[in-house]
């Protein structure tokens, strides 16, 4: 073997080792925030899945692997956008009555849950990665501004409407729940 | 209750609700993607597996080999030349019918391209099918990962699909695939979430450009100069499947609806649209109280057909440009992913089985839905039960004009 192909055979495997370590690392926690946003775990695992194959495509676009975690959310997030685009045409599965978080015997009782899903359902694409981001990530309007790659003011108004929507229908749907 | 504490409730609903850990399944499948996926996206991978070691009866074997087969092509030119009984089925690219081409669902190898704790992965790849039914074979049989959106040159030269990152511009043997660039720089997303089509003089295209804050619009691109024209008026919900006027000055696509979960706010139906060329005077031609996808319009204008789903049913209509004169077409409820013939009939999908439930089939009928007929079996074409609730089919036209020869390039969107 040449000396040059021994140098790209290491780089290579460097690559795959770096991303290895921070796939593991991020998983769980790429694995919430999908969670979150697509409120189904079978379409999480996919999304997450393909988002981490993404990645690795376009692993030489990742300059700086301190940045992974901003570079990749980004990735995830555009994957599970498109997936609820998809989701919302297949009009035959509703995602409502797929979704696992509701009522569930895992989870116990009836309680904020039940209301929650349901009207995470209602919610736009944009306005459920928002709300995902805020509510679950706690990231600020800057941060997931620069994360979506949009204007605060943008980021505001989603969360704005999107709340709007929530309110809205946790209110109609369970006057008396805690979730109101 | 305040607005800090309904925050707060939220934070507390999402954290209590989700699984804390990824499964170990995913984890495995995430970790082992350098071993199995490309880092680079696959167009058309040659093949991917190592020939076993050659032992050594392998060269009689291959020599044996070549002679039966040197001897079988023989018998069968001289059956064929003969006219002794039918001749064997020709791959579509011999045969004088025009060709479909459609995207159907194959079971590929799990090399990580997707997560199952199957061996295989099912993957909508391109397959093409002559109209008489014979030679139904995927285009590039080699490739692993998914594609979408085939269209054809007016002149029925030219395939474009995409592979979901970039589309590809090919001919009907498959032949040394091009990029077809379209010319998306940041804050373009993407440009082949949806699909793209060609004017009836080749000279343009219209698609969907997404953008990166998840925003959308129509878009047209003039071929020989790639200046491209982002419609504004469709953003930012821009639409699907869009399609030209056969006159090239009119657009026509639609528009995803809401869903109906059933609660307090109303559902927005999936609409037809039409706009301008110019993005000029947008108006919805399909009725507000129907839901509407799969728009295209007829080879003499005068028509445009479009599928209606629901939950449960698939029927087709027929409406005029102008929004006028509705006709339902189908009542069986399995029927779907219209677009029409370069004759100006209707092909169409047709579910089998109980509701829908088997494989579909290719059904063709006049514009009024008079004379529908099977044109083949779900057999044939070996589709999956949904795989055309996605995608339609297109038929190959003859006689138009020939496309710009790529590459194509892309000047800045105005």
């Amino acid at each position: 073997m040449a000396d040059r192909q021994r140098v790209e055979v290491a780089g290579q495997a460097a690559r795959a080792d770096a991303f290895r370590a921070l796939a593991d690392r991020h998983l769980d926690a790429s694995y919430r925030l999908a969670q979150v946003i697509l409120g189904q775990r079978a379409e999480a695992e996919d999304a997450t899945h393909d988002a981490f194959v993404s990645a690795w495509r376009n692993w030489s676009t990742l300059r700086d692997p301190e940045l992974f975690e901003h570079w990749f959310d980004r990735i995830l997030v555009n994957t599970c956008r498109s997936r609820l685009r998809h989701v919302s045409r297949r009009r035959t599965q509703d995602l409502l009555a797929e979704s696992e978080f509701v009522a569930s015997d895992a989870y116990g009782p009836t309680d904020d849950r039940e209301l929650l899903w349901p009207a995470m359902a209602r919610l736009a694409p944009d306005q459920r990665v928002v709300v995902a981001l805020r509510f679950y990530r706690d990231l600020s309007i800057d941060q997931i501004a620069a994360r979506l790659g949009v204007r605060p003011g943008t980021v505001k108004s989603r969360l704005h409407r999107a709340l709007r929507v929530l309110r809205t229908a946790l209110d109609q749907a369970d006057p008396t729940r805690t979730l109101r | 209750m305040t607005e800090h504490d309904f925050e707060q409730r939220l934070r507390a609903g999402f954290r209590d609700a989700v699984d804390k850990a990824a499964p170990a399944g995913l984890r495995a499948s995430i970790i082992a993607i350098p071993d199995g996926v490309s880092p680079t996206p696959q167009r058309r991978l040659t093949s991917g597996w190592r020939f076993p070691p050659i032992n050594r009866f392998a060269p009689f074997a291959l020599a044996a080999t070549a002679v039966a087969v040197a001897l079988l092509i023989g018998i069968g030119l001289l059956v064929r030349s003969s006219n002794f009984g039918p001749s064997p089925v020709p791959g579509p690219t011999h045969t004088k019918a025009a060709l479909i081409a459609y995207i159907r669902s194959v079971d590929k190898p799990n090399n990580g391209s997707c997560y199952s704790p199957e061996t295989t992965c099912p993957t909508n790849r391109l397959w093409i099918v002559g109209s008489d039914g014979r030679g139904a074979h995927e285009l590039f049989p080699d490739g692993m990962g998914p594609q979408s959106s085939v269209t054809w040159s007016p002149d029925g030269t030219r395939l474009i699909y995409s592979d979901g990152s970039k589309f590809y511009v090919t001919d009907p043997s498959g032949s040394e695939p091009q990029v077809a660039d379209t010319g998306c720089v940041a804050p373009c997303g993407s440009d082949v979430l949806g699909s793209l089509a060609f004017s009836s003089d080749g000279t343009q295209v219209v698609f969907t450009r997404n953008f990166t804050d998840g925003s959308n619009v129509i878009a047209t691109m003039d071929l020989a100069s790639g200046r491209v024209t982002e419609l504004s008026s469709t953003a930012p919900a821009g639409g699907d499947l869009p399609g030209w006027s056969p006159d090239g000055k009119q657009i026509v696509f639609s528009r995803a609806g809401e869903k109906d979960t059933g609660g307090p706010i109303a559902p927005i139906l999936a609409a037809v649209l039409v706009v301008d060329a110019d993005g000029q005077n947008l108006r919805q031609i399909s009725p507000a109280t129907l839901a509407a996808e799969f728009a295209g319009w007829s080879p003499d204008g005068s028509w445009i057909v479009f599928t209606s789903p629901d939950a449960q049913h698939h029927d087709i209509y027929t409406v005029r440009p102008d929004g006028t004169d509705l006709r339902r077409l189908t009542t069986d409820g399995v029927s779907m992913a219209a677009t029409w013939t370069p004759d100006g009939r209707i092909l169409f999908a047709r579910g089998s089985g109980d509701a829908g439930s088997g494989a579909p089939s290719f059904w063709t009928m006049d514009p009024d839905g008079a004379n529908a007929a099977e044109l083949m079996s779900g057999a044939v074409i070996g589709a999956a039960r949904g795989d055309f609730q996605w995608t339609r089919p297109a038929w190959q036209p003859a006689g138009g004009p020939s496309i710009v020869p790529l590459p194509w390039t892309a000047a800045p969107a105005t």
